[in-house]
């Protein structure tokens, strides 16, 4: 709430409306009003919450950023989201639907909740409102908005700036527009990218960034306008990412899938190696994430305390199976060791590695493969 | 094959960088100090001095280089990095830096011996800033590191854990850096298996708490690293974040209050008994601020009796002022979540739309019969707020356009 009224103060620089370098802002006539996109207001305390939001996906779910739902350990309450709203007046409870809980995206870095302009603080301010209730016809998107940030294509952001940074104006509650502009994001962290070129304004965190898709000439949802300066021209957006997808998946409750992938060609092990031998499985056919892993393998060896074995993940995350444990038992067999807590949002699709090694003298060992049965999205 | 300017421009640069590196005076001799006196004014000579100086500060780190041979395309390449890095005129360029150096050690034929490279580099107390954020990415892995030394701390557990592990050890013996801590806590839980690391993990953890100034300054890394505390998932740490969090509030210390109530959040979504045991031991909560306390209590899911018990026995407290009630009952049953990269844990339990209208509609059957029952007062009051509201969201509408 606070980071609202020093928005509206005028001492921060939050969400924008965009315009090219050579363009005006413009308010755009209620005739052209965007109905997937509204604003955020709370009744709770008077006018100091203010945001702007798109529905996507589905019209249960809003995509908007997250430092309007979160502050100082305080979630946000009593607010309405009032779709294609457009007036001079301030939208009541009755205009809007109070979604039912949010989906928010943080990290511990220590500008995470300061309210300026950072690529720390913004890299990952994104969240999904979500409700009981249909909040209005959902717009496209890209599943890699990043791509089409960075593109020529043409651009457009939409929302409720309090403020119009370029002229000074008060924007009111009509939903603005930057018009269509061709500038390229530049890439700064993660999925976080900025717009020379394109001015911030108050009131408009979480308006949509649309790009026109080049296969089918229509506008889709690449990026939610989250920062802006007030003395520059430019503008942080947060791209909608294939995590974005997979969170609103959970949401939705969408259908995952279970798939078994295995590498059964034998792999003798040199014996008290240093060097961890390796076995690969290519993983496809999924979009999302890991939501259920389970591994099982067989090696032959005299002696199970002999062996070191962890898996790896496609972005390189670890997790030991097997530590020199079994002591002088023969063989290592599992069978479906559960690794879902560990690889549990792990990206699923790609190559996932057994690293094994025989790392004390004496014996031979031989892997003779592995399975992975995987449930994701 | 025809050469392009750009490929030309693309040697010159790293001759004259590979040129910088030799030539670049380090170490204790006589012509060394002359020329970095010579240097003296310019921010790049204080830069090396200081990187320098960090290295001597860094000599005694004691790890055993493994018998394996150092790689000495992984060592030249370390170098080049390192090189690269300290005449890096902006992040973008030190990602991309840092790129080229992942590609190549994930490429290497022979990663004990590329460990071995590591091990010996991080010996040698060297390092480079890369003008990037600490930034935790999908599965804890990192999306941006702050110095070339984190960089590889970050690497090793995929080449070799235990490697990694006794490279943890010494850098969090020395403690000598924050952002090197966490990613030496992080190697050191990652070598976690069936829980044989966790007593290690709270000592080093609470080792990390300990140090006065690293609270007072808390770096991206710190923060980060309270993700231990979501791993350890005991009502030991439970009472020493809620500890923590008192005490950063106390101090107007805002970053480490917002870190330690999520983590706080995080144990109670993943596991609600723990609140519940803190809530028996001290019924007040009273480590807890009014706030903080509301927003933990609003995850209790009162169809389970022993946390309707305590939810009952929360609202009937007199000591907890109007304020911390008016906003409970506004987030009770708290239907929001926080998603993150974490350092170590994933991403826990959260609701669909629909197993959230179910459970919203289970909890105010249950509000309705302790409604029933509760005799006037505050409690009551609270319990028709809440009812009032679940009514509300647990009700459809359809959308209206202006």
């Amino acid at each position: 709430m606070d980071s609202f009224k020093k928005l509206l103060a005028g001492t921060t620089l939050m969400i924008a409306f965009a315009c090219t370098a050579n363009a005006q802002f413009l308010s755009t006539p209620s005739s052209n009003v965007d109905a997937s996109t509204g604003v955020f207001q709370t009744y709770f305390i008077t006018d100091d919450f203010r945001g702007s939001g798109v529905v996507t996906r589905d019209p249960r779910l809003i995509y908007s950023c997250a430092h309007v739902f979160y502050e100082n350990g305080r979630w946000s309450t009593d607010f309405y989201f009032s779709r294609a709203y457009n007036k001079a007046t301030r939208p009541v409870a009755a205009d809007g639907i109070g979604p039912r809980g949010i989906h928010y995206f943080t990290s511990y870095s220590p500008k995470a909740d300061e309210q300026n302009n950072s690529d720390q603080t913004f890299a990952v301010d994104f969240s999904i409102v979500y409700g009981n209730s249909n909040f209005g016809t959902p717009k496209g998107y890209f599943r890699n908005g990043g791509a089409a940030l960075t593109s020529g294509n043409v651009k457009q952001i939409v929302g409720y700036p309090a403020i119009i940074f370029t002229t000074g104006a008060l924007g009111g509650y009509f939903q603005h527009t930057t018009g269509q502009f061709p500038n390229a994001g530049e890439q700064i962290l993660g999925n976080f990218y900025e717009f020379e070129g394109v001015n911030s304004g108050p009131g408009n965190s979480g308006g949509p960034v649309f790009v026109q898709d080049t296969a089918s000439g229509e506008e889709l949802l690449a990026g939610i306008l989250v920062s802006g300066y007030r003395d520059r021209i430019r503008c942080g957006v947060v791209a909608i990412s294939p995590a974005v997808d997979v969170l609103a998946s959970k949401a939705l409750n969408s259908v995952s899938v279970s798939r078994s992938f295995s590498n059964f060609t034998k792999l003798p092990l040199p014996d008290k190696s240093k060097k961890f031998s390796k076995s690969s499985v290519e993983v496809s056919g999924f979009s999302g994430d890991v939501i259920d892993l389970k591994l099982s393998m067989s090696v032959d060896t005299k002696r199970r305390g002999d062996i070191d074995v962890f898996l790896k993940s496609p972005s390189g995350r670890t997790r030991w199976v097997s530590k020199r444990s079994g002591g002088d038992a023969a063989n290592l067999k599992i069978k479906n060791m559960d690794l879902t807590k560990t690889f549990s949002g792990s990206t699923a699709s790609g190559t996932w590695e057994l690293k094994i090694r025989d790392a004390v003298a004496g014996n031979k060992a031989t892997l003779n493969g592995y399975s992975l049965r995987m449930k994701a999205f | 094959m025809k050469s392009s300017p750009r490929k030309l421009l693309g040697f010159a640069v790293l001759f004259f960088a590979i040129l910088v590196w030799i030539f670049w005076p380090t170490g204790n001799s006589s012509l060394n100090e002359k020329a970095r006196s010579e240097f003296a004014g310019s921010d790049r000579a204080q830069k090396r001095k200081a990187l320098t100086e960090d290295a001597k500060s860094r000599a005694s780190l004691n790890v055993e280089t493994p018998e394996t041979v150092p790689d000495s395309s992984i060592k030249l390449l370390i170098e080049e990095t390192l090189a690269s890095l300290l005449i890096s005129s902006s992040a973008q360029e030190s990602a991309a830096i840092l790129q080229r150096l992942r590609d190549g050690i994930r490429s290497s034929a022979d990663e004990a011996a590329a460990v071995a490279s590591i091990v010996a580099f991080l010996k040698s107390g060297q390092d480079a800033p890369t003008k990037l954020p600490f930034s935790v990415g999908p599965e804890g892995v990192m999306e941006a590191t702050p110095t070339l030394r984190t960089a590889l701390l970050d690497l090793m557990p995929s080449l070799d854990p235990t490697a990694a592990l006794e490279v943890a050890r010494e850098i969090m013996d020395q403690k000598k850096s924050q952002d090197e801590y966490a990613m030496a806590i992080r190697n050191v839980a990652w070598n976690d298996l069936d829980g044989d690391m966790k007593e290690e993990l709270e000592t080093r953890f609470q080792q990390m708490l300990n140090t006065s100034d690293w609270r007072k300054n808390p770096s991206a890394g710190f923060l980060e690293g309270l993700d231990v505390a979501v791993e350890l998932a005991n009502e030991k740490t439970f009472a020493t974040m809620a500890q923590l969090n008192n005490e950063a509030l106390t101090e107007s210390n805002s970053t480490l209050a917002r870190a330690s109530l999520i983590a706080l959040d995080r144990m109670v979504v993943n596991d609600p008994a723990i609140l519940v045991k803190a809530f028996e031991d001290d019924p007040e909560l009273s480590r807890l601020a009014p706030d903080e306390r509301a927003s933990l209590m609003s995850r209790l899911d009162i169809t389970d009796a022993a946390q309707r018990k305590v939810f009952l026995s929360y609202l009937n407290m007199p000591s907890h002022g109007p304020e911390e009630l008016d906003y409970f009952t506004r987030i009770f049953p708290n239907g929001n979540f926080i998603h993150g990269n974490w350092l170590i844990t994933t991403t826990g339990p959260s609701d669909s739309i629909d197993s959230r209208f179910e459970a919203d509609l289970k909890v105010l059957d249950e509000i309705n019969n302790l409604s029933a029952g509760a005799s006037p007062g505050n409690a009551a009051q609270a319990l028709l707020q809440i009812r009032d509201r679940l009514i509300r969201v647990a009700t459809k509408t359809e959308p209206k356009t202006k």
